[in-house]
């Protein structure tokens, strides 16, 4: 059974791996733009995550359907089978496996030389819960799916391509890596705070040297609460009339799941590795659903549990210290920076900071690497939420990736026609760095390159001089992209002036053909 | 094999592939610059040949059979570019890009004159690459007619390209496909322009350079664009008249017309000057077609153009 887990975890891995890589747009001229190609949603793990559709739903006081459709499975896994979801599936669990295997000499597998904080985890899952009973979501920092697929596309994805492309002259090397080019955007892709995020995964993946599966004991709130669905499983571990109490089990266990001289489990922690079994000498542990005659389960005292509370209050309330950066009334920030352009489709900032559980998954499909982590735009509540910079990348026309993936629906998904009046922001001419309004140069770039017909010109003394046309403009950066003029800071910029998120669609199509006006050329 | 070995062998491997990535970059450019045009065949000063057709393929074989076929521009073998105008993300029938039944033929013609290859190049403006050729129907058009697309997606696809003849330009850049070509086939759409007021065939070699941004901020686009033409060595133009378009160029979507001309011409100044009459303009109102006149790289005097229609 243990090389049943393996190859469970392989497949699994194997899974994640090529969602990871069919997460590139492809051109479908049906839909007239980029889809996704793919047997599965490429978010497929992030679906299925329970901590992520708990928090998100109970911190924006939705419900969505077909949201906990998705994660049923894992729910149903998890009350018949306790946490086998971490011994068997997810794919942060096999890469910690197998990161320990290098972190620790095997003479160091032994419970009795680690370190671990099993009840840590259950803080952070009650500060996670609280906050969000409180209306603001903070389960994306440490969920172990948002988690993976965030720091491997804003850290990994991006120097592995740059790598691949640099030895693509090399001979016979080469060849390789130019095929490999369609497992990755068009563009290279870069992220800021990149790193950040692959030193937290790094970090991770390096608790090896304080116990095996460190995280899996010590942090994670996915596996904290796992453990607390599944604390009465049906198919368990228990032991056989062949134990002889000589403890091999409960000092080879990885998650130090065993007490009680091998008889007794705690079911919140047993990840169904079979480790135990395959180390008993005398077939004396048993996975089965035999009820066994000890059980142990997991010392939270009252007291613990209001320590989980106290921890989850002051998490929530320095969560919600951000609620002034959210003052909304249209949908729209008031107090956050002007560059707050989010992508089209996004449901308002109050709702959107509560949704968007920061996978990355948008910024991974967006072709031109527009869609960043944010850092001041949004303020605290919405830091690494997607933000358009439109110097990065315009959002092209022709495409609806982003929301497509998006698991949480924070971004909803729409159409390309529907792009013509989802309004994200609006473009603005510097007349003091614009060379034509500056200096009288011939220019233009902008009119060239709006997608919307959204810039015009009229002729002042015989010059053609450029315009934005608000009714057309919906922010989408292909000016400030294309624009000649500037380094980070174009003559032509973007700003969220302008957005309509807090209206609903037919309204916002509606407001375009009210104030839609012809205009020369 | 043990550890310390095994770093040994992998440090060495990465310093090797990373001196070898350095030297394949190294010799890309100092290749074969692309140097003066080549040789204009005898008599074609000054001449276009104009097919009429609805369909654009039979226009363009009426008009490349009166110019006397392309064995004068491709030997056996030979690797011939073209360079359409796909910049945009607008399908066929909205006229911004050049007709992908015209590519195709062109390929086909390609083919049948000798060539080894046919390459369709382009450095497109809106992105991703691959999703503007196929929306613009190219894509499509080049697998069907047994060509290869090659699509520029960063610096690392151009090398320097010396402009010795340039008033203003002296040095630019030039897509590596296109420096590494025999032969180059300028494949432009007609087209209105907000800046250029026309965008022809000397316009459109403005896809061949990487920092297209840097001849906005330069002192004359015009002239900069006649320029560059007297260092790109375009054996032939074949200017893409099917359907035009007449408002809101280069991008649109604006007014088309179906005009159902192709122009094919070995004089890119006087394929460019009898396309301007299309759109009820002459020569002298495109700043670029009149420098470039001046640099001499041919005719732009409608009264000394010579239209030969098919």
């Amino acid at each position: 059974m243990k090389s049943a887990r393996r190859i469970s975890q392989g497949l699994f891995l194997i899974l994640f791996a090529v969602l990871f890589a069919l997460s590139v747009g492809r051109l479908d001229l049906s839909a007239g733009g980029l889809k996704i190609v793919s047997p599965l949603p490429v978010e497929l793990f992030l679906l299925i995550d329970p901590l992520l559709a708990g928090a998100s739903m109970l911190s924006s006081r939705t419900f969505t359907p077909a949201h906990v459709l998705w994660i049923l499975p894992v729910v149903l896994l998890t009350i018949l089978c306790g946490r086998a979801f971490c011994g068997w599936v997810c794919p942060l669990g096999t890469c910690i496996d197998a990161a320990d295997r290098v972190a620790r000499r095997k003479a160091d597998r032994r419970t009795t030389r680690e370190r671990s904080w099993p009840r840590l985890k259950y803080y952070i899952l009650a500060g996670i819960i609280v906050t969000a009973a409180m209306g603001a979501q903070v389960a994306w920092l440490l969920d172990p799916q948002a988690l993976l697929v965030r720091s491997l596309t804003l850290g990994a994805a991006p120097p592995a391509q740059w790598t691949l492309r640099s030895i693509e002259g090399v001979p016979a090397l080469g060849q390789a890596a130019g095929a490999a080019r369609g497992l990755f955007p068009e563009q290279q892709a870069a992220f800021r705070q990149g790193l950040i995020a692959a030193l937290m995964l790094a970090a991770i993946l390096a608790g090896g040297i304080l116990s095996r599966r460190f995280w899996c004991r010590s942090l994670c709130p996915l596996g904290a609460l796992l453990g607390l669905i599944g604390r009465i499983p049906l198919f368990r571990r228990s032991i056989t009339p062949k134990c002889n109490e000589c403890r091999l089990c409960e000092i080879d266990c990885k998650m130090d799941a065993i007490s009680g001289n091998g008889a007794a489990t705690v079911t919140e922690e047993c990840i169904y590795c079979y480790s135990c079994v395959a180390v008993c000498p005398r077939e004396g542990n048993v996975l089965s659903t035999a009820k066994p005659e000890r059980s142990a389960p997991l010392n939270l005292s009252r007291r613990h549990l209001l320590t989980g509370i106290g921890v989850g209050a002051v998490w929530s309330f320095a969560a919600r210290t951000a609620i002034s950066e959210k003052a909304t009334r249209d949908g729209t920030s008031r107090l956050a920076g002007l560059r707050l352009i989010r992508p089209p489709g996004s449901v308002g900032e109050d709702e959107f900071t509560e949704l968007c559980v920061r996978c990355g998954e948008c910024m991974k499909v967006c072709p031109t690497n527009g869609l960043q982590p944010a850092l001041a735009e949004a303020g605290l509540a919405g830091i690494w939420t997607p933000v358009l910079a439109p110097r990065a990348g315009e959002c092209t026309q022709k495409c609806t990736l982003c929301g497509d993936v998006c698991p949480t629906h924070a971004i909803q998904p729409f159409t390309v026609a529907e792009k013509d009046y989802l309004y994200i922001g609006r473009a603005a001419i510097d007349r003091s760095t614009c060379v034509v309004w500056e200096s009288g140069k011939q220019c233009l770039v902008c009119d060239e390159v709006c997608s919307y017909d959204a810039i015009y010109w009229q002729k002042e003394g015989g010059t053609k001089m450029p315009h934005v046309d608000p009714a057309r403009c919906v922010g989408c950066g292909i000016c400030e992209n294309n624009c000649p003029v500037g380094g980070p800071n174009a003559a032509i910029r973007v700003t969220c002036e302008g957005e309509k998120r807090g209206m609903p669609r037919d309204q916002q199509k509606a407001w375009r053909a009210a104030n839609i006006t012809e205009h020369p050329e | 094999m043990n550890r310390r070995r095994f770093l040994e062998i992998a440090g060495v491997a990465s310093v090797g592939a990373a001196v070898a990535g350095c030297a394949g970059k190294q010799s890309a450019q100092t290749g074969p610059s692309a140097g003066a045009p080549k040789e204009r065949p005898a008599g074609q000063d000054g001449v276009v040949y104009v097919g009429k057709n609805a369909d654009p393929a039979k226009a363009l074989v009426a008009a490349v059979a009166a110019a006397g076929g392309l064995k004068s521009v491709i030997s056996p073998g030979a690797t011939v570019a073209l360079k359409p105008n796909a910049a945009w993300a607008r399908s066929p029938e909205q006229a911004a890009a050049t007709n992908p039944a015209l590519v195709a033929q062109m390929i086909r013609l390609c083919r049948e004159a000798g060539a080894g290859k046919v390459i369709v190049f382009e450095h497109t403006i809106d992105r991703p690459s691959q999703m503007v050729l196929g929306i613009t129907g190219i894509a499509k058009a080049v697998g069907e007619a047994g060509g290869e697309l090659a699509l520029a997606s960063g610096e690392p696809d151009f090398q320097t390209l010396e402009v010795p003849r340039g008033k203003l330009l002296k040095q630019d850049t030039i897509a590596k496909t296109l420096a590494k070509a025999d032969v180059i086939i300028n494949m432009p759409k007609a087209k209105r322009h907000s800046q250029t007021e026309l965008t022809l065939g000397l316009k459109n070699l403005m896809g061949c350079i990487w920092n297209r941004q840097a001849w906005h901020t330069g002192p004359d686009l015009s002239q900069y664009i006649a320029d560059y033409a007297t260092a790109l060595p375009v054996s032939l133009t074949v200017t893409d008249a099917s359907r035009v378009l007449l408002t809101n160029g280069p991008k649109g979507p604006g007014q088309t017309k179906d005009l159902n001309e192709v122009i094919v011409s070995f004089d890119p100044v006087a394929a460019d000057a009898y396309a301007c009459g299309l759109f009820e303009m002459k020569p002298a109102d495109v700043a670029h077609i009149v420098h470039a006149a001046e640099l001499g790289l041919g005719q732009h005097d409608i009264s000394k153009i010579t239209v030969k229609r098919v």
